[in-house]
């Protein structure tokens, strides 16, 4: 086949070796900690600017709203609208996240419209031509990853954990992610993405961390530069609010027909 | 093509290449560089142009310290010390009101000269080229919280044939929502179905057929419809509709158009009421695990009439269409698991001549990220059977579908799709292919081509000259 199936193998058995040590505790036990500072927030809506970046600078934005609803003992539902470019306005994706077991996504196409189930393991395509994977930009449960504690460690002078996660879901695109906490609010300051071969891909860099409700932070600007084709994606976040009381009820398959 | 058309057509492309911005070569640590100054210059207190609106001054606050340990330049304006305006942003445009639309710039080029309409009858659609100019304006407005109304127009004028210069209200709905149920009232599109091919199922709409041979453009419905939707149980919806819409078939100048003409002005409705009759539809639909499901029951004046062939007063062969009352009942179904799409759709109808079952069913499988690429291969394989024999005018009814979408997920969302139809029975192809780009963040730019290749005496055998190549720019706003 190629030459590197025998590489491809050994990175993912590195999961199936990496289970219950005291690294592995530990790294599951800080996974757990950022998890449950996040929880309770109900629900949020935001604005996101994502502005694409190429290897010449050329630049192209989409304007997207999401709106998240909290849901108890399994994964996040989200609505996600397009705004621009305007060919794309009114289209809409509804995400239910289950954790491990595959998301159910519909998406909504206003000039015919129809609402379409999508194939649900296209985890590691670009979202929107840009840099973000849709893993990337999914709901973040502690179960879709397996975690090793590998050091303490600064980014910025900040002290930070440095651990690795190792995706469970065979269709993602990443044999790892290192990712940096910071120690005293657990927030992501930096995730290192590494491809099926195990090379060094993308980084993100989350900054202007705003806090919310005296306990939920939220970054406000987020980059992904892609090392291997020299593209960047950058998201500029706004108009966060949370608690709007949103139910079940909005984010539905009738409601994705609504939402603009 | 003549080359001043070829220039004009290059130049409009260079053109429009233009309009994504272009900056001199960098190096990636120059972009890091700028990234990060971009990144100070957002720390600055209240820049122009950027959003920093935060929901309340009391929930919310700057983690300055944090800050400063990363950025140094953040020292001189902490975040704290900035005014925390509303600021108001894309996503509050629908709540003001959103201006939205598309103008549409058309060519049909016909590289083959048409066929006479009966032999020694004069050619009237004999033309190698067909402009056409669409505007499409439309309005939103989330009026509350629970109301929504929403203005869709279309217009379109035509080189050739007075039918296709047409115009339409896509929408004119209000649609109001609480909680579980919502309520809407006025001019609306509804789809409902699974399959790529056909849509069987959908009835709501009338096809905006001169707009689109492919029946996938729809007319406005006015309708009265509630929904109440449950996660146990599934949508529940009815439709009230009234006013339905006649189909309207390309006119003797249209290009590809019927041998002989279907005359709209002696239509005949087998309701008394004719076009306030009173149609009514119903459907379930639910969601579980990987499987869609819809059931539906429509009730009221078919969308698609009869033809029967009768002469007007002058002795000239028109085509007569009837619109009776129908029933009718469908199903749609898909099943996702991974990358596969199982796809059926069914339907069985009666009032229209003998009653008839029609089905279509397959599936779609997509490769993603296809050899390593980011490009998405897409397998589409349906089957189509109707056993309608009640003169509508269908151009398929024991036939394959087969089909590919290339998706290359790149900035200009750039999609190929091309699909044939071949019917099993006298090995007649129609085969289509469409290119899609995105240029800047306005412009759009659509290729298409379609060919017919009948055999035997199928109905296409009136296209065979039709073959087409269209070219639409849009300007999307």
């Amino acid at each position: 086949m190629n030459r590197f199936v025998p590489l491809a193998l050994v990175a993912a058995l590195v999961p199936a070796l990496a289970v219950a040590g005291p690294a592995e505790d530990k790294g599951l036990e800080i996974a757990k900690e950022a998890d449950r500072r996040d929880t309770g927030f109900g629900d949020t809506t935001a604005d996101m600017i994502m502005i694409l970046r190429n290897k010449r600078g050329q630049e192209s934005k989409r304007e997207i709203e999401i709106r998240t609803l909290e849901v108890k003992g399994d994964g996040d539902k989200s609505l996600t609208v397009f705004h621009s470019p305007r060919d794309v306005r009114g289209t809409a994706l509804l995400t239910y996240s289950h954790g491990v077991a595959p998301d159910d996504q519909w998406l909504y196409l206003p000039a015919l419209r129809r609402v379409k189930r999508i194939a649900s393991n296209n985890k590691s395509g670009p979202f929107m031509g840009s840099e973000f994977a849709y893993e990337d930009l999914s709901s973040q449960e502690v179960e879709k990853y397996k975690y090793k504690y590998i050091k303490d460690d600064e980014i910025a002078d900040v002290a930070c954990f440095l651990i690795e996660r190792y995706p469970v879901d065979k269709d993602s695109g990443y044999t790892k992610q290192q990712v940096w906490l910071d120690k005293d609010e657990y927030r992501a300051r930096k995730i290192d993405y590494y491809d099926r071969k195990g090379q060094l891909l993308k980084t993100f860099t989350p900054t202007e961390y705003k806090q919310f409700l005296g306990k939920y932070w939220r970054a406000h600007k987020m980059m992904m530069v892609n090392h291997q084709n020299g593209k960047s994606t950058e998201l500029i976040w706004s108009n966060f609010k949370f608690k709007n009381g949103l139910k079940d009820s909005d984010f539905t398959r009738t409601r994705l027909t609504q939402v603009l | 093509m003549p080359a001043s058309l070829a220039s004009w057509l290059l130049t409009a492309l260079l053109c429009l290449g233009g309009a994504t911005r272009a900056s001199a070569q960098e190096t990636p640590a120059e972009r890091m560089e700028e990234a990060d100054e971009k990144v100070r210059e957002l720390q600055e207190p209240a820049p122009e142009g950027v959003e920093l609106e935060l929901t309340s001054p009391e929930t919310t606050k700057d983690e300055a310290e944090w800050k400063d340990a990363e950025e140094p330049a953040a020292e001189e304006a902490p975040a704290e010390e900035e005014p925390e305006e509303e600021r108001e942003t894309f996503g509050d445009r629908f709540k003001r009101g959103d201006l939205f639309g598309f103008f549409d710039v058309q060519g049909r080029f016909f590289p083959q000269p048409a066929l006479p309409p009966a032999p020694g009858a004069p050619v009237l659609n004999d033309y190698w080229f067909n402009g056409s100019l669409a505007w499409e304006p439309g309005f939103f407005m989330n009026v509350t919280d629970y109301m929504n109304f929403e203005l869709i127009l279309f217009g379109r004028v035509d080189q050739h044939d007075r039918n296709r210069t047409h115009g339409d209200i896509r929408e004119a709905f209000f649609e109001l929502f609480f909680n579980e149920w919502t309520f809407g009232f006025g001019v609306h599109k509804v789809f409902w179905g699974v399959t790529e091919s056909r849509h069987l199922v959908d009835i709501i709409n009338q096809t905006d057929l001169v707009e689109d041979f492919d029946t996938d453009i729809k007319l406005g419905q006015a309708m009265i419809t509630t929904s109440y939707t449950s996660e146990k149980a599934g949508t529940f919806s009815l439709f009230v509709m009234s006013w339905e819409r006649p189909l309207v078939f390309p006119g003797p100048f249209g290009r590809p158009t019927l041998p002989i003409p279907v005359d709209n002005d002696i239509r005949i409705y087998e309701s008394r009421l004719k076009q306030g009759q009173i149609s009514t539809a119903f459907r379930w639909s639910y969601a579980v695990a990987g499987l869609d499901l819809g059931l539906s029951y429509f009730f009221g004046t078919a969308r698609d009439p009869q033809l029967f062939l009768t002469t007007t007063g002058a002795g000239v062969p028109v085509f007569q269409p009837v619109y009776a009352l129908i029933h009718q009942g469908g199903l749609d179904a898909q099943y996702t698991i991974e990358g596969w799409l199982l796809k059926v759709e069914s339907i069985v109808r009666g009032g229209q001549g003998p009653t008839f079952g029609a089905i279509t069913g397959g599936f779609e499988y997509t490769f993603f990220q296809a050899n390593g690429s980011v490009v998405d291969v897409g397998v589409i394989l349906e089957y189509n059977y109707d056993g309608r024999d009640n003169n509508t005018f269908i151009l398929f009814n024991n036939d394959f579908f087969t089909g590919m979408r290339l998706t290359l997920n790149d900035v200009g969302s750039t999609e190929f799709l091309i699909g044939a139809f071949i019917d099993t029975e006298d090995g007649t192809v129609f085969i289509a292919a469409e290119a899609a780009r995105r240029f800047g963040e306005n412009w759009k730019i659509l290729l298409e081509g379609r060919g017919y290749i009948p055999q035997g005496d199928n109905v296409l055998e009136f296209f065979r000259n039709d073959s087409q190549i269209q070219v639409d720019i849009e300007f999307r706003y």
